[in-house]
């Protein structure tokens, strides 16, 4: 997915004579989006940040129903720092995994880099 | 029946009820894509025995790509938008946002407020190829991470290891990284394609799945990446948005281009649980209830 390279803000402001009921066909529309210029008829919003406080909580966080399930015998394992590096890419064809029941145990380890 | 796409995460304490044995859908409101730029509307939907109704809605000055709630505020959530800032936002009041945090020099694609307990940070995604690591609270940025060679369409917090996110990305990788470093831990080539979705399996905390415009979904577990774990094949065109179950260890949904929506089992021998269809509108987000176990 390319992002289209137009920019909203640049290009000249259209003249205060346009109409906001001007149409254009859709070759012009393309050409204007493409080249970053200001669409006729459209309307541009100028939302702004109030910089208000958050309306106070008044409910408690809940836990995670992954959380509620391992409870307080397995705390959060802490992240841990190794020598191991960057991931070697595979050479040549990944294979599928042979047996889509055997996958990963699912007893937690903690993941070490 | 799923309500009409898109749709976006649930709040962590979710308005209303829902019948049990079918999962939650939320709109996020339509956003404006590629071509032409103009606004994007949030929506925020309230839901009880009668259905589903409009709560509140605010207005964005362009496209609006992402949602996600706060941990510590039912009334607080976070958008990215097209032009390369996040906005927070409050639901209890009829005007907004609080605040805009603009940064990133092109669309924010995914933001995420991270699970873990103790911590309140947002992390966000852009097609500028960076991630930036935030406080809410604070109006900079308290990091950016840089590694990715192109776009990059998802950042998502791990369940259980502080500091710990994941990014997906059209430069084909899957990357791991830990806020304490600003270099990637781990670099996972897991699509010959663009990656638009990565998720944490929230029963293993070793265990991503990854999907891909090649239409796949792959599962890696993080101690050993040079194979996937296990691979989801269906779909008939990109995936657009990968889920892992909050209920089921192994269970996981998927939506697509190709107008359904998919649910897998990857421990049975025929994942695929379940394909559902629309037939009128892209599904571009999904996430699974919190409320109500989806089907197993």
């Amino acid at each position: 997915m390319e992002p289209l390279a137009c920019r909203s803000e640049s290009g000249p402001a259209p003249s205060p004579a346009e109409s906001t009921q001007a149409s254009v066909t859709l070759a012009q529309l393309l050409q204007l989006v493409q080249q970053g210029q200001e669409l006729p008829g459209l309307e541009r919003r100028q939302v702004a940040a109030t910089l208000d406080e958050p309306t106070a909580s008044r409910l408690p966080r809940r836990p995670k129903p992954w959380e509620a399930a391992r409870s307080a015998e397995h705390p959060a394992p802490q992240f841990q720092t190794g020598d191991r590096g960057l991931a070697d890419p595979p050479s040549g064809q990944r294979s599928r995994l042979e047996e889509p029941g055997s996958a990963v145990s699912e007893t937690p380890g903690p993941l070490q880099l | 029946t799923p309500l009409a796409p898109p749709t976006g995460p649930t709040g962590p304490t979710t308005l209303g009820r829902r019948s049990a044995g079918s999962p939650q859908y939320r709109l996020i409101g339509p956003h404006s894509p590629q071509a032409v730029r103009c606004s994007g509307t949030l929506l925020i939907l309230d839901q009880n025995e009668s259905g589903l109704r409009l709560f509140r809605s605010f207005d964005w000055n362009d496209g609006l790509f992402d949602v996600t709630w706060s941990e510590n505020n039912e009334h607080v959530l976070v958008t990215c938008s097209g032009d390369g800032s996040l906005q927070l936002w409050d639901t209890a009041r009829a005007t907004g946002p609080l605040q805009v945090f603009k940064e990133h020099t092109q669309e924010v694609y995914s933001v995420d407020w991270s699970q873990t307990r103790g911590e309140q940070l947002v992390v966000s995604g852009s097609w500028d190829q960076t991630v930036k690591l935030w406080d809410p609270t604070v109006g900079k940025s308290l990091c950016t991470f840089r590694g990715h060679e192109s776009v990059i369409y998802s950042t998502i917090w791990s369940p259980h290891i502080p500091g710990c996110f994941a990014s997906s990305s059209g430069d084909q990788t899957l990357r791991i990284w830990d806020v304490k470093t600003t270099g990637v831990r781990i670099v996972v080539p897991a699509h010959q394609a663009e990656i638009l979705s990565c998720d944490w399996c929230k029963y293993n905390e070793n265990l991503v799945v990854t999907g891909a415009v090649d239409c796949s979904l792959r599962g890696w577990d993080l101690r050993n990446v040079q194979q996937p774990v296990f691979e989801l094949l269906g779909h008939t065109y990109a995936i657009r948005r990968v889920k892992f179950s909050p209920f089921h260890a192994s269970v996981l949904a998927s939506c697509s281009y190709d107008f359904t929506v998919r649910f897998w089992n990857f421990s049975k021998p025929d994942p695929l649980l379940e394909t559902v269809e629309h037939h009128t509108e892209f599904t571009c987000g999904l996430d699974l209830s919190l409320q109500s176990p989806t089907q197993g």
